[in-house]
């Protein structure tokens, strides 16, 4: 079969990481073509470099045979490649017709838009692609799926030959998600190459004709669909060697501190997103949430510090129902919580120091007496933590904003595990850490719970749960598919399992 | 070498807006000549007006008396992350309580004053309090609900002194208040009123509120980055309306001092834009509350300067005014200055990060 895209040693940097390392990509006509890895595993940034997005520190880029040099999206889209992003690029106040066409649009004596042309060809395009789609109606009034057939057809009315769909199921439910899978097949009937990048391993065994795994910015193997299967492609994406110590085993476990029983939740669309989460978190212990990106994680984290409306179920915390709490309430009932996005959620940047270091404790003793603040206790907090915690900071009055990003992270995990008094909720507590911080970080949760303290640890890094976890509870489409000792399972089985593969898989 | 560096990277909001400041007198200066006038003798007049002997000094400070209350009342809704646009109608209905029951009631002046200017600060947050449910709670942005609410005060405190509480006399105005709600005055022969020391007052009050207390310090957060504050239990949309409501009392109380120091009655159309000029003065004073002290001064000096300037540099008025508007543009402009001013201590890459704190 003929080639249409061929990427030959590419090469790109941030900083000093290296997103790709000689990364080589064929890729052939009319062909559904997935890339797997993991988070930081590099699949965006290829993708973002053939798209004009990124410009790569070296490498050449063959479409049907001829070397092309694409500098931004328009080239891509001048050469006939199409992008469909996580987040769309469309204009909710504009119709369905109006954003497919826009910049391209139809026009009556050059000035005034033809809008009767307009919406007939957008709906001669989609049902020739049988996309299903008005084209009248506003954006901003129809769904996640068919916005996202909006963006294929902006894609297909430009012409396009190659298709990159990044992560396109992410905000899907699985009927949408059926419906997607029924276009792509129709646009690789008509000739149309798609490159599918995903993390679900029963997706892509679903859909694609071949599969490139991706690791730590290299690739791994490019494989046949049909000479694999769900365990290999884990084996392959997780089945690395852990380099870090794992943690020494609990020494005393003792009654729950906290406990979820069925709790449900939606997401911002009214879509469900937690279904029925119990599990309890126990003194003593680590339980260790292990999922890919989007699985509910983050809704769960809000959920249990109040921020999250939940629809059903209840949590409670030393048997003590807390889920109606204001959040203040919630958090003074004895919950520490490192937040995911440290930025947004954990510090105040242009505060200093010294007052995020009380960030949220500001109405308790000594801090204040709930009105007046007492600056003395805090700028000795403030001290106290900085030495305890090797925080590297030139002065407590500085702004904390121009830290680096682990020194931020460590005033985040100085706060919270130093103030908590039961309960730790350690949200990506080492995302974006380097070796010698995330060390840190672990030794202080694993501190943390040897003092009999709960800690309950959300990490996308699977490596990082085997690593701290007393169990390890899995987390796929907003269930609790799993709870498992440590000793009692292996990263291929956790990996299967938050790739929504089945037991039945597992070779014993 | 690179200590000098530092500083003036650590010190760049005030280099900014002092290089704004200086643009904007060079832009001034360009002006003038290139209308045939000498910027030289222009400036000196300008000088003179403003500050040159004690009479001119006592109305620069007079001046400033308004702008700084009502800069104050700005900055503690910006230091909240709400953008009160609405000083100027929280002012004059302020204003008009304040007159009301500096007319009406009949007290001592140890409890009328007070009473007066209470009166002031409880109408003018009353008034906020609309625009800052609407933000909180139904998520209008405040900056149009507010400049709309301009409106109906001015026209409601224009209807009362036409139609309702008059006046005998040609000007539209209420009658008198009592003497015992009038401020004393603190040099003989000028108008310089007790409401300096008010305003000293204020400053402080704020900066011990927004520095010292609970409330002030999660009022800042919930500004600064109201994920984090949520995250961290502070009732946000609280906070919000407490903010807004604080805003809109200074304001009020702007325009009671300006009744009770003053004019001594509602006149009507008696400000100029004070709610908008406290704009500029917040901004240029970084948001400081003692700061606005230095900017209400300077924008104070502007309108007196401006006075003997037109008159004795053969300027006129409509050009006096138009420095007015530049001071004010350059002051709005000052991200431009900003980038150049990251490009040249920072380096180039960091230029970006202007952009990102904007967005915020």
């Amino acid at each position: 079969m003929a080639v249409i895209l061929e990427m030959h040693n590419m090469c790109k940097n941030f900083g000093s990481v290296l997103a790709n390392n000689h990364v080589d990509l064929k890729v052939e006509k009319g062909t559904v073509h997935s890339i797997v890895g993991e988070n930081g595993a590099g699949k965006t940034t290829l993708m973002n470099i053939l798209y004009g997005l990124y410009k790569a520190n070296q490498g050449e880029i063959f479409l049907e045979g001829n070397k092309v040099e694409i500098n931004d999206p328009s080239d891509a889209v001048q050469l006939g490649i199409g992008m469909i992003h996580q987040h769309f690029k469309l204009i909710p106040a504009m119709t369905v017709a109006e954003n497919v066409m826009l910049g391209l649009e139809p026009r009556k004596g050059k000035v005034f838009l033809d809008i009767k042309k307009l919406n007939q060809q957008t709906q001669e395009l989609s049902d020739r692609y049988g996309l299903a789609v008005t084209p009248d109606v506003l954006v901003e009034n129809i769904s996640v799926g068919i916005r996202q057939r909006v963006e294929i057809l902006k894609a297909l009315y430009r012409n396009v030959k190659l298709l990159i769909l990044d992560e396109p199921t992410a905000l899907l439910t699985p009927q949408e998600t059926e419906d997607l899978f029924r276009v792509i097949r129709h646009l690789r009937k008509d000739g149309i190459t798609i490159i599918f990048i995903s993390h679900h391993l029963n997706e892509i065994m679903e859909i694609s004709d071949k599969i490139t795994v991706m690791r730590d910015g290299c690739v791994v193997k490019t494989v046949n669909k049909k000479d694999t299967n769900e365990v290999g492609l884990a084996r392959m994406m997780v089945g690395r060697d852990v380099f870090l110590r794992p943690a020494p085993p609990a020494k005393k476990i003792g009654k729950p501190i906290l406990s979820v029983k069925k709790l449900c939740a939606n997401n911002i669309f009214h879509r469900p997103v937690l279904t029925d989460v119990t599990f309890d978190v126990r003194a003593g212990e680590i339980l260790g949430i292990a999922g890919v990106d989007g699985n509910g994680q983050s809704e769960l984290v809000r959920s249990l510090i109040g921020i999250q409306h939940i629809t059903s179920g209840e949590i409670t915390l030393h048997g003590k129902q807390i889920d109606h709490l204001p959040v203040r309430r919630m958090r003074d009932a004895g919950i520490g919580a490192i937040p995911e996005d440290r930025l947004k959620e954990g510090l105040v940047e242009d505060f200093n120091v010294q007052e995020n270091l009380i960030l949220g404790l500001q109405l308790h003793q000594p801090f204040s007496n709930g009105f007046i603040m007492n600056w003395p206790e805090v700028r000795k907090n403030a001290k106290e933590l900085i030495k305890k915690f090797d925080i590297r900071t030139p002065s407590i009055d500085f702004q904390t904003r121009l830290l680096s990003g682990g020194n931020q992270q460590k005033v985040i995990v100085a706060r919270e595990i130093f103030h908590a008094p039961d309960m730790i909720i350690a949200a990506q507590p080492t995302r974006g850490l380097d070796i010698a911080s995330t060390d840190f970080v672990h030794e202080q949760l694993i501190e943390q719970r040897d003092a009999g303290k709960a800690v309950l640890l959300f990490s996308l890094f699977l490596d990082e749960v085997l690593l701290l976890s007393t169990r390890i509870a899995v987390i796929y489409k907003g269930k609790i598919v799993a709870i498992v000792d440590r000793e009692k399972t292996t990263a291929e089985k956790l990996g299967l399992m938050m790739l929504g593969g089945s037991y039945k898989h597992i070779p014993a | 070498m690179q200590k000098i560096k530092n500083f003036f990277i650590k010190q760049q909001p005030l280099f900014v807006v002092l290089i704004a400041l200086m643009l904007s007198l060079v832009a001034i200066g360009l002006l003038l000549v290139a209308t045939n006038r000498n910027p030289f003798a222009a400036l000196y007049y300008f000088l003179r007006g403003s500050f040159g002997n004690l009479y001119n000094t006592a109305d620069t400070l007079t001046r400033m008396i308004p702008l700084a209350i009502a800069g104050v009342a700005f900055l503690i809704g910006a230091q909240s992350g709400v953008f009160n646009v609405g000083i100027e109608g929280q002012l004059l209905l302020g204003a008009m309580a304040s007159a009301i029951v500096g007319y009406i009631v009949k007290l001592p002046a140890v409890i009328h004053l007070p009473l007066m200017l209470l009166a002031g600060c409880l109408a003018g947050g009353l008034y906020a309090l609309i625009a800052a449910w609407l933000k909180a709670y139904r998520g209008i942005n405040e900056i149009l609900s507010t400049i709309m609410l301009n409106y109906p005060a001015f026209f409601f405190t224009h209807f009362l002194v036409l139609r309702v509480i008059k006046n005998e006399g040609i000007v539209p105005a209420t009658p008198f208040i009592q003497k015992t709600a009038e401020l004393p005055i603190l040099i003989a022969n000028t108008k310089l009123h007790a409401g300096l020391i008010i305003v000293v007052l204020v400053s402080i009050a704020t900066y011990w509120f927004l520095q010292k207390t609970t409330l002030g310090y999660e009022m800042r957060a919930v500004g600064k980055n109201k994920e984090a504050a949520r995250y961290h239990g502070i009732p946000v949309e609280k906070r919000m309306v407490l903010s807004f409501f604080l805003s809109g009392a200074v304001a009020g109380l702007a325009g009671a001092v300006e009744i009770a120091g003053m004019h001594h009655h509602f006149l009507d159309q008696f400000s100029p834009g004070y709610g908008y000029d406290a704009i500029t003065v917040a901004m240029v004073a970084l948001l400081n509350p003692f700061g606005v002290l230095i900017s209400g001064t300077l924008f104070g000096g502007l309108k007196t300067g401006i006075m003997d300037m037109s008159v004795y540099a053969q300027i006129p008025r409509q050009l006096a005014t138009l420095i007015n508007g530049i001071v004010v543009l350059f002051i709005a402009g000052k991200s431009m200055i900003e980038s150049s001013y990251v490009r040249i201590f920072k380096g180039r890459e960091h230029v970006f990060e202007t952009g990102k704190e904007k967005k915020q």
